[in-house]
């Protein structure tokens, strides 16, 4: 076996675990998981690669809806297969008994425990639910499905 | 037996509604949309989303690529 040239398989499944801090200041207190939250976006919006943290602009607003959203369940630790790390919410992100009449299309995962840093943004298209239930359900948790996948 | 649903009229029996679903696949989704009606009025809907595309196939990972 010789040596090669390669980003370490175990570096991609710490960094989603924060065990690399490679900025000038430590911002991280605890050792315990963060708090993640899914918040909903108009289809005016504009969310996406380039959102950096949280907004309240043209998220949607109704009935049971609460401003930021709802947590994300998150049972499942980053692990590695391959040379893929990998992560998913381990549970569907469910908003119960929501009326939101102005169409949406996408959700934000952040980090609330970390001043709301956004983490991704996943478009499903135009939806609107009416004193209905919304459920995302997860891809399976692997490493070619699961919904972050560092390669 | 009493089957209700909560609808946006209240809790209305399940036997005066008229319930229908279809299904939306759209990129990296596949939505199931459930419309319960009185009198032709939507009164309550629900939606169930599959993700199904891994996210930030194209983005993050090409950041981490192995070089």
């Amino acid at each position: 076996m010789a040596n090669t040239t390669a980003i370490c398989t175990s570096f991609k499944s710490e960094i989603l675990q924060a065990y690399h801090n490679f900025g000038t200041t430590v911002t991280r207190g605890g050792t315990t998981a963060d708090t993640l939250k899914a918040a909903l976006y108009l289809t005016t919006g504009s969310v996406g690669a380039g959102t950096t943290a949280y907004s309240a602009t043209n998220e949607v607003s109704g009935t049971n809806y609460s401003a930021g959203g709802v947590t994300v369940t998150n049972a499942t630790a980053p692990t590695t297969s391959g040379t893929t790390a990998y992560w998913t919410p381990s549970a569907a992100i469910v908003y119960t008994t929501v009326t939101l009449s102005t169409a949406f299309d996408t959700v934000l995962l952040y980090n609330s425990s970390q001043s709301n840093r956004a983490i991704l943004t996943y478009n499903f298209g135009a939806t609107t639910v009416t004193a209905g239930t919304l459920t995302l359900n997860m891809p399976t948790n692997d490493s070619t499905h699961a919904l972050i996948q560092l390669n | 037996m009493s089957n209700r649903v909560l609808t946006t009229h209240g809790l209305i029996e399940l036997s005066q509604l008229d319930v229908s679903d279809h299904v939306e696949i759209g990129d990296g989704y596949r939505k199931v949309i459930v419309q319960y009606r009185l009198d032709d009025e939507i009164v309550r809907q629900s939606v169930f989303v599959d993700l199904l595309r891994p996210n930030g196939a194209d983005a993050v990972p090409g950041t981490l690529n192995g070089r």
